[in-house]
């Protein structure tokens, strides 16, 4: 029966370091980021990346896709993009002499899908989402539609260009499992894209994982079990980052308007149990809780008037949080 | 073993490696702190001896608070997940012993759990405790061992001040008495003596009050008190002019104001009521007032010194128990000193006088005393053999010029007993003796001799 478990550890260990190391091939400098969009991917969670233009996010959505053989699609959002431009919508079609209603499926029927620049759309475009993202399903009409699993949304918003652009609601803001800050690569790492991107022969990858191995490395990751120490300061933790007693912080009673939901020690878990399959391990720590913390809560926290006025950044009072809560016995 | 055995022996014995040396840190602690009060109780006994019911009382009270410290202490147990957060800390385990615990207290068939568990056990078997919490000397045990040997050292000084506790010595309470007195005398002494030579130099300016400003001036309290009875007996006899009166009572007023001493304010009081008297038979009883009110301060005095003289003597006797002397201080220049005037009345019915200034032979001064109360009793003793009824007129001026040898308690009086117990000046307060003597002054017969005090 051990033996089993070892099997299924190494095999995941194995397929995510391969997953790694062929994105890797195109994305350079990025190990995190690639590490948090898959950890997502493995969570049946999705990835709000922030980033300044022209860093690869699409790029490493499109070669993630590649490497494991799925379906991928792209959408741009824009101020004038509608619901049905991305869910679909239902067409008149002739059928023979007849003529019938038929569902045409919008770009959101895919197993990955980039929402680029999600933030420049409309609130009510942006909503369309909602459903997908929380149910994988897709309802035109009087007709819900099933979207194919694995089904993971990986949206990206430029934090510097501001105008015309809608903030995402905070229902949205919750549904992303994580929110992963894209930094500037450094002059070593610019000289390998600059390399690898200027010659006639651009990198390529493989494919190397299926729906099928994503699944079952999935199914892995919900198999690893967690004491009730461990998940009780994963709980403490997001319970701090709400403004109210006893466990609030002081950072979060003067800065914080709203905490994280029940999603958020929820991602703290799974995010914990893959990063402690990946460190060979058949349990979470409260160290696998703490790695993840920054990606999982930074957009659960919502500023009051206080903190935006001060410029607060949510990492700020989530490392105060971290600091101060204590491991639990 | 199994896999629970071994994450449970683990655990135990991390508790028990985790329990001593936390309480071989918190009793070497708690016995420095216990010392460090007796070492500051120590110190302090050496400047000012502590009874051996004072050191009794708190050295068992701080052992006492010891034994409840050290029993509180050990009862305080730590559980078996908070030695498997430590040993996952320690270890850098990262919370492996800690989850396989939880898990072996709340079981569940997973494969997962019981891989989990084999794992820990595994770590558990290479975890070398003694590594972890290795046997170590706190650094509290250095400083309990430091008081220690401070105490230690405190006890055995050479001093004749010092008392070695360790050998359940300590002060008699008559020492401890004797010291404080002592220190008080001498913090006096001088105080006082400054005040008499300022009210000296003031009575100075009257004719009549000479004598009694130069006696006040040597320190001689006694001899101011003879002083100024001889100076009553002079005006009862009429011999002092109106002028020298009028003179001595301005004096005195002036003499009055001198900045006060809680010691000589009585004094000082009865200057001013001298001042105030107008008539003749009033300046009489006022100056003997004045004259008791100094010669009991000067006994009060004499009584100070001789206990802080009786402590040098006992510490004495105790440092050399063979040694049979008695240490004298040599006088100094302006001392107070005991009276040695000779006249009428004065000098040898006055009580053993003098303060810090004793004659150089003390043993000589002692012998005269006894000598004198031997005379006393066999005065007395005669009296009541012959069984002759006394001259009252020849008892009254032997009073009036201080030649009777007998206490003044001792003479037979025509009192009745409330009369006598309302004259007992030792129950008397001093706010009360002005009313007291009005009071007798009003029913005394009309045209009688002024009443003796």
């Amino acid at each position: 029966m051990s033996s089993v478990v070892d099997q299924q550890v190494e095999t995941f260990q194995e397929q995510f370091k391969r997953v790694r190391q062929q994105v890797s091939r195109v994305i350079v400098g990025y190990e995190e980021i690639i590490d948090g969009v898959f950890m997502s991917l493995l969570a049946n969670g999705h990835v709000l990346l922030e980033g300044v233009p022209g860093l690869g996010k699409t790029k490493l959505v499109s070669t993630l896709s590649a490497v494991m053989h799925l379906k991928f699609s792209r959408i741009q959002f824009t101020p004038d993009l509608m619901p049905a431009d991305i869910t679909g919508t239902n067409i008149v079609q002739l059928s023979g002499e007849q003529r019938i209603l038929q569902f045409q499926p919008g770009p959101i029927f895919a197993n990955l899908v980039l929402a680029d620049e999600v933030n420049r759309a409309t609130p009510k475009t942006q909503s369309a989402l909602l459903e997908a993202m929380e149910e994988e399903t897709v309802t035109v009409g009087k007709q819900t539609h099933k979207l194919d699993s694995p089904f993971f949304v990986l949206a990206t918003q430029n934090p510097i260009e501001m105008e015309g652009t809608y903030p995402l609601p905070e229902a949205q803001l919750d549904r992303f499992l994580m929110k992963l800050k894209v930094d500037f690569p450094s002059v070593s790492n610019l000289h390998t894209i600059v390399n690898r991107t200027t010659t006639v022969k651009e990198p390529t990858v493989d494919r190397i994982l299926g729906k099928g191995e994503v699944l079952q490395m999935r199914k892995t990751v919900r198999s690893v079990p967690i004491a009730r120490p461990i998940q009780d300061y994963a709980i403490r933790i997001a319970m701090a980052t709400h403004p109210r007693p006893p466990y609030a912080h002081a950072l979060t009673t003067q800065f914080v308007r709203h905490g994280a939901s029940p999603r958020g020690p929820q991602a703290l878990v799974i995010l914990g149990k893959i990063r402690a399959l990946l460190n060979n391990r058949l349990y979470v720590s409260c160290e696998d809780i703490r790695s993840v913390a920054y990606g999982v809560l930074r957009h659960r926290i919502l500023l009051n008037f206080e903190g935006e006025a001060d410029r607060i950044d949510p990492d700020t009072i989530i490392k105060g949080i971290l600091e101060s809560t204590p491991e639990t016995v | 073993m199994s896999d629970r055995e071994i994450i449970i022996q683990l655990l135990r014995t991390v508790d028990w490696r985790i329990r001593v040396n936390r309480l071989f840190h918190e009793l070497t602690l708690g016995l420095s702190v216990v010392l460090a009060a007796l070492i500051l109780f120590k110190i302090w006994d050496l400047f000012s001896p502590l009874r051996g019911l004072t050191i009794g009382a708190v050295t068992a009270v701080l052992v006492l608070l010891f034994v409840f410290f050290v029993v509180w202490r050990i009862r305080e147990r730590g559980t078996l997940e908070q030695a498997a957060a430590l040993i996952d800390r320690k270890a850098g385990l990262r919370d492996e012993i800690k989850t396989a615990f939880w898990f072996l207290n709340n079981p569940r068939s997973s494969a997962w759990v019981e891989q989990q568990i084999q794992r820990a056990a595994k770590s558990a078997r290479n975890v070398d405790v003694l590594r972890a919490y290795p046997s170590m000397i706190p650094r509290t045990s250095y400083i309990a061992g430091a008081t220690v040997l401070l105490f230690a050292v405190l006890n055995f000084i050479p001093s004749t001040a010092n008392h070695n506790w360790l050998m359940l010595q300590a002060a008699t309470p008559n020492q401890a008495h004797a010291k404080s007195a002592a220190n008080d005398t001498v913090l006096d002494k001088q105080g006082i003596l400054k005040a008499l030579k300022e009210i000296a130099e003031k009575l100075h300016q009257s004719e009549l009050l000479e004598p009694t400003a130069d006696s006040l001036a040597d320190g001689d309290l006694y001899g101011a008190a003879n002083d100024l009875r001889n100076l009553a007996e002079q005006i009862a006899r009429g011999e002092a002019t109106a002028d020298q009166i009028q003179e001595m009572k301005a004096a005195m007023a002036v003499a009055a104001n001198t900045k006060k001493k809680a010691e000589l304010e009585p004094a000082l009081q009865e200057l001013a009521d001298t001042s105030d008297t107008a008539e003749d038979d009033g300046i009489y009883e006022e100056l003997s007032e004045t004259a008791q009110v100094l010669q009991e301060l000067a006994e009060k005095l004499q009584t100070a010194a001789q206990e802080g003289e009786s402590y040098q003597a006992g510490k004495t006797t105790d440092d050399t128990p063979s040694s049979e002397s008695v240490q004298v201080s040599d006088s100094a220049p302006g001392e107070l000193k005991r009276s040695n005037t000779s006249g009428p009345g004065g000098g040898s019915n006055a009580p053993p006088g003098g303060l810090a200034q004793l004659p150089k032979s003390l043993e000589a001064k002692l012998a005269l005393d006894v000598k004198l109360q031997t005379e006393v009793v066999e005065t007395v003793e005669a009296n009541k053999a012959q069984n002759k009824p006394k001259d009252e007129e020849e008892i009254s001026q032997a009073t009036r010029q201080e030649r009777s040898k007998v206490d003044y308690r001792n003479v037979k009086s025509d009192l009745s007993p409330a009369q006598k117990d309302l004259l007992n000046q030792d129950h008397v307060p001093w706010e009360y003796r002005a009313l007291i003597k009005g009071y007798f002054q009003a029913i005394r017969p009309q045209g009688a001799a002024p009443a003796k005090k």
